[in-house]
């Protein structure tokens, strides 16, 4: 055969077999489409919010630039040079208790000025009288939006009076969105909206007083390209804090940063775990034409005629494939949006973004080329006699270096494209690494499953028997269901029992250990009578687990080992610390569950220069040691102190949890207010807080168990979408499984026939395939959850930082559901093999 | 039940066979009537498409019969379900096909015991190492089918179909895909076991040196019984 007529014949070859149509090839197409899909969908959906997000940045932000004070207001100076630069708008924001009635709820107070908003509106319910007219004072009363959840919580209507802390307001409309809520940091429900003079005449807006002031500004052309640096040079260390439009975004722009990247590494886990079902789907193909390939061989066709005619048909189809994938993946946008309406408050910019279609389509290729390489080599290298040889099982030999090579060539590329335009390349090396490891694992434990299914069939009997040599025998289903359908069973089983983890911390541990309530701007002076109320509750003041009040002291780090503080150094997951006004106490005992990890607490009377203990997590964020100085703002003054002790702080529990504690001495002559944490019984906790509303109005507490309990709600709705998220995998192994349900309804219908030959009634072959199924389901579903748990450990240890415990109800729902599922495939395998009479399945075959 | 020594162990009275085909249906057995005697070795010959293979699927039951009455061992076929048909066969229905039918995914010795499990026999590894030995393969008994050469995988079978010491033993063209020397083999277990055991035998085959060792020879052509 000349090159020529080479080259054609494997074109021709190609075109034939492919317009032969699609016959068992739905589960390639299926396993390719479904990852091509989620990598697709994953950047379409976080690009469109990305870019809805960018256009709407300024809006979001509410100006050109926002500048924020925490605990004041501008100064007149400040806010004349702020003034002179563009348009001011002011508003605040503070925590206070609104009653009526017997209800209480410290809630989220937002003080507005009369330019208030810059950009966009506000939106009221229908009928609500103008902006200023709800804020306006008439008759002496300060007027009120308020949101749906306070009306619910206080069970009032648009119209009723309220108290709101140490005054009264009336609830004029409802308040159904602000124009800048998404890029406003610490926003929480229930809230209203009032005039920022009701604040300010009612004292709300003193010193001591824990509210932050933020200024928005238009600002004027000449000053805008500089305006960050002006204001660093002439407030930097007033404690003036700076945002851009792109703040604004910043910390959601993170957050879908890491959807992206999860969500990618789930399709390219779709893609690995399908990739048993690619390979699967490719060997029962080229299975199926064997006979003409070894007639091809036999005629002179040479090994690359072969490889290219079928590789040809492949790539083809895995195209086709991945196009749908990613045909998908671009409306998946528009889809989301559609159904899901306004529930997701981010603004989109529903748009086609090339860049991760290419992406998905790169991926799905490269994963398709690592798992067909392998079965075509094997093909193509099969001898034409050893074709003819076979009979059930494995057809073909091995594959050859050459295309084992392609393939591990094409899953090195995977990884790279993979990286190449994340945030986080190094977290997705990370997580593939991960899920590699998994395969790995799940790879030689499917060849442990063979050879224990074939030592335990010698000792079966029965159906059992069948079973089991079916399972330890050439053809088995277990390097097929193991660790396809194990990847996707480990990583719901993870995600299950962290999700438990978590929910047991959030709902039986910290409830338990934590606070009840939070009170917190308890004037200095009525520090005897605040306690004497508590033990009247029923509240054992003198134990420190039950009971403790101390000073709260708000200050800013503005200083680390003496140097300026660069934010910029601080690790994101520990900028808590830095970002804004961070909370402190003062205490002279150390309390008994402060857990010194390095150094020593300070003497109970000591009063000399101030010592500091700080949080592990916040010391090593911040790079701070033993003997380190931390300068802070406090009030407008600024202090030093040295690191006398590192504390590890059970985030969940009762304490001073704290990232900076200060010892005594230096703080008390600014009568700072005082902050109680107090375990009350349940039943008493509505009452003590109303008690405590009535006697110190301006006194908040915040309800922290029932928070948590809120949080867990919370908490379970998160884990639903993102083990949504996770079934993907799980579809792809269950789409892997459907692929060997199909080709072992294929290939057993005429082991089934010989079965009724030798004797087997129906309902025995049922049950002979539903156990096959069942067992190579269950040994996945162990080794899955053997994974999944191990993956969880350390995350639940040393992530989140919470307690272990175990509770093996998720993961047998997990494994039962997967074993009952591949039960009932494998009995309508059994059921498709029976079709026929076995008469016409034997001559056929 | 009743199967005297004295009544045949297999009878097909006027049987007849019509199966769907794309071109319509094709009538395959066109009233065969046919007689197996306890013991007795027949073999059935013919041209290709002379419905000798599907008259031996009709006499095991594994494909019904459109028209006329089918008795095995002495019970009928007729009206009985696909189950009742399967548990007929059980330990006392043997076959041997021309293309081996052996279960790809077991060894030697599951494919012989795999039947006699399912017959639920006793002593099963027993009769399945004996009738493994008695066709020469006592050394290859963990090896799969796709280990073994066409006359060993024929003889595997052979072996399958005579460890239950079955009462009767149809084999299908048993030497069609078997050189000269293995099909001769395998021909010689066949009928030496099957006498041995006191089995009947109905051997289909196109192979006259076959059916010469056959106690009688019947004859088909175009779906009916000709001598």
């Amino acid at each position: 055969m000349s090159s020529g007529n080479a080259n054609r014949a494997w074109l021709r070859i190609a075109r034939r077999e492919l317009a032969g149509g699609l016959g068992g090839f739905w589960i390639y197409l299926a396993c390719l489409a479904l990852g091509a899909w989620a990598i697709a969908a994953a950047g379409s959906i976080t690009s469109s919010f990305s870019h809805g997000l960018e256009l709407q940045s300024r809006e979001l932000l509410g100006g050109d630039a926002h500048v924020q004070v925490s605990q004041r207001e501008a100064t007149e100076e400040e806010l004349a040079w702020l003034k002179e630069r563009g348009t001011v708008s002011a508003a605040a924001q503070a925590d206070l208790m609104a009653r009526k009635g017997p209800a209480v709820r410290q809630i989220d107070v937002r003080g507005i000025d009369s330019a208030f908003p810059l950009l966009g509106r506000f939106t009221f319910n229908e009928g609500a009288p103008s902006l200023p007219d709800i804020l306006a004072k008439k008759n002496g009363i300060w007027g009120v939006a308020a949101s749906q959840s306070l009306l619910d919580i206080l069970k009032i209507k648009i119209g009723d009076t309220i108290s709101l802390g140490e005054f009264e307001v009336e609830v004029r409309a409802l308040l159904k969105r602000e124009p800048d809520r998404i890029g406003e940091p610490g926003v929480f429900e229930p809230r209203v909206i009032v005039s920022m003079d009701a604040l300010r005449e009612t004292g709300q807006l003193s010193q001591g007083r824990l509210f932050r002031t933020a200024y928005r500004l238009l600002l004027k052309p000449e000053y805008a390209p500089t305006f960050e640096q002006d204001l660093k040079d002439k407030w930097g260390d007033a404690g003036l804090r700076y945002r851009a439009p792109e703040d604004a975004v910043d910390g959601l722009d993170r957050l879908l940063d890491m959807l992206n990247t999860f969500m990618s590494v789930i399709g390219i886990a779709a893609l690995v775990a399908g990739g048993v079902g690619v390979a699967q789907a490719t060997s029962s193909f080229l299975e199926s034409r064997i006979d003409s390939i070894a007639a091809l061989k036999a005629l002179g066709a040479d090994a690359g005629t072969i490889r290219a005619a079928y590789a040809l048909q492949l790539g083809v189809l895995a195209g086709v494939g991945a196009l749908v994938g990613i045909i998908l993946g671009a409306l998946s946008p528009l889809l989301l949006k559609l159904a899901t309406g306004d529930l997701i408050p981010l603004p989109t910019d529903i748009s086609l973004y090339p860049w991760p279609l290419f992406k998905a389509f790169t991926l799905t290729m490269l994963a398709a080329l690592m798992f067909v390489a392998t079965p075509l080599g094997r093909a193509r290298a099969t001898p034409p006699a050893a074709l003819f040889r076979r009979e059930g099982g494995e057809g073909m030999g091995k594959s050859p270096p050459l295309e084992r090579a392609i393939a591990a060539v094409a899953g090195i590329l995977l990884v790279i494209v993979a990286m190449i335009g994340t945030v986080r390349p190094l977290m997705v090396l990370g997580l593939l690494l991960g899920a590699g490891v998994a395969w790995g694992v799940l790879v030689f434990a499917a060849w442990l499953i063979k050879r224990a299914a074939a030592f335990a069939a010698k000792r079966s009997r029965g159906y059992l028997r069948l079973a089991l040599a079916n399972l330890g025998g050439p053809g088995s289903l277990a390097p097929v269901v193991a660790p396809a359908l194990g990847l996707g069973l480990a990583l719901m089983s993870l995600i299950a029992v962290v999700q438990t983890n978590l929910l047991g911390q959030l709902k039986d541990t910290a409830p338990a250990n934590a606070p009840s309530v939070i009170f917190r701007q308890i004037p200095f002076e009525a520090g005897a009578d605040f306690d004497k109320l508590m033990a009247e509750f029923g509240v054992k003041t003198t134990d420190s687990k039950q009971y403790q009040r101390a000073p709260f002291i708000l200050g800013r780090v503005i200083s680390l080992k003496g140097e300026e503080l660069d934010e910029k150094k601080v690790p994101p997951e520990e900028r808590w610390v830095t970002r804004g006004e961070t909370a402190m106490t003062v205490l002279g005992k150390r309390p008994p569950e402060v857990d010194v990890r390095e150094g020593k607490w300070w003497p109970e009377n000591y009063s000399g220069p101030l010592l500091l203990s700080a949080e592990e997590g916040a010391a090593k964020g911040l790079g701070l040691k033993l003997g380190d100085k931390v300068g802070f703002r406090i009030y407008g003054r600024e202090v030093e102190g040295e690191i006398a002790s590192i504390r590890k702080v059970d985030w969940g529990g009762f304490g001073p949890n704290m990232a900076f504690i200060l010892s005594p001495g230096t703080m008390e002559a600014a009568k700072p207010f005082s902050t109680a944490i107090v375990i009350v019984e349940p039943a008493k906790e509505d009452a003590l807080v109303r008690e405590v509303a009535n006697r110190w109005p301006g006194a908040l507490a915040f309800q922290l168990r029932r928070t948590l309990e809120t949080a867990a709600d919370l908490f379970q709705q998160v884990a639903l979408a993102v083990t949504a998220l996770a079934s993907v995998v799980t579809t792809a192994g269950v789409l892997v499984l459907f692929g060997a349900f199909a080709a072992a309804a294929r290939k057993r219908r005429r082991e089934s026939a010989l079965l009724k030959v030798f004797g087997a009634t129906r309902p025995g072959i049922l049950l002979l395939y539903a156990s096959e199924f069942a067992l190579a389901a269950f040994a996945a579903a162990v080794l899955g959850a053997i994974m999944g748990i191990a993956a969880a450990h350390p995350i639940v240890i040393f992530v989140f930082e919470a307690t272990w415990r175990f509770d093996f109800a998720p993961v047998l729902a997990v494994g039962g559901i997967a074993v009952l599922a591949a039960a009932a495939g494998g009995a309508m395998v059994g059921w498709a093999t029976l079709s026929r009479a076995p008469a016409r399945v034997l001559r056929s075959a | 039940m009743t199967s005297p020594a004295s009544n045949p162990a297999l009878e097909l009275e006027n049987v007849y066979l019509t199966l769907p085909a794309a071109s319509g249906p094709v009538e395959i057995l066109k009233g065969v009537s046919f007689r197996a005697m306890p013991g007795e070795s027949v073999a059935v010959v013919g041209p290709s498409g002379s419905g000798k293979s599907s008259l031996i699927a009709v006499a095991t039951g594994i494909e019904r019969a459109t028209k006329g009455e089918v008795k095995l061992l002495g019970d009928s076929l007729t009206g009985k379900s696909e189950d009742g048909l399967a548990r007929l066969r059980r330990g006392r229905v043997s076959l041997v096909f021309q293309s081996f039918h052996l279960l790809g995914t077991m060894n030697a010795f599951d494919n012989v015991r795999a039947p006699l499990e399912i017959a639920g026999l006793a002593n099963v590894d027993q009769l399945a190492k004996s009738g493994l030995e008695a066709v020469g393969l006592g050394a290859r008994m963990d090896h799969f089918p796709g280990q073994l050469s066409g006359g060993e995988r024929q003889r595997v079978a052979v072996a399958r179909a005579l460890a239950s010491n079955p009462a009767i033993v149809f084999a299908d063209e048993p030497t069609g895909n078997l050189d000269r020397a293995s099909g001769s083999m395998v021909a010689d277990m066949l009928f030496a076991i099957a006498r041995q055991r006191n089995a009947t035998l109905v051997v289909v085959t196109h192979d006259m040196e076959l059916a010469r060792r056959a106690n009688r020879i019947v004859e088909m052509s175009d779906g009916k019984i000709v001598s």
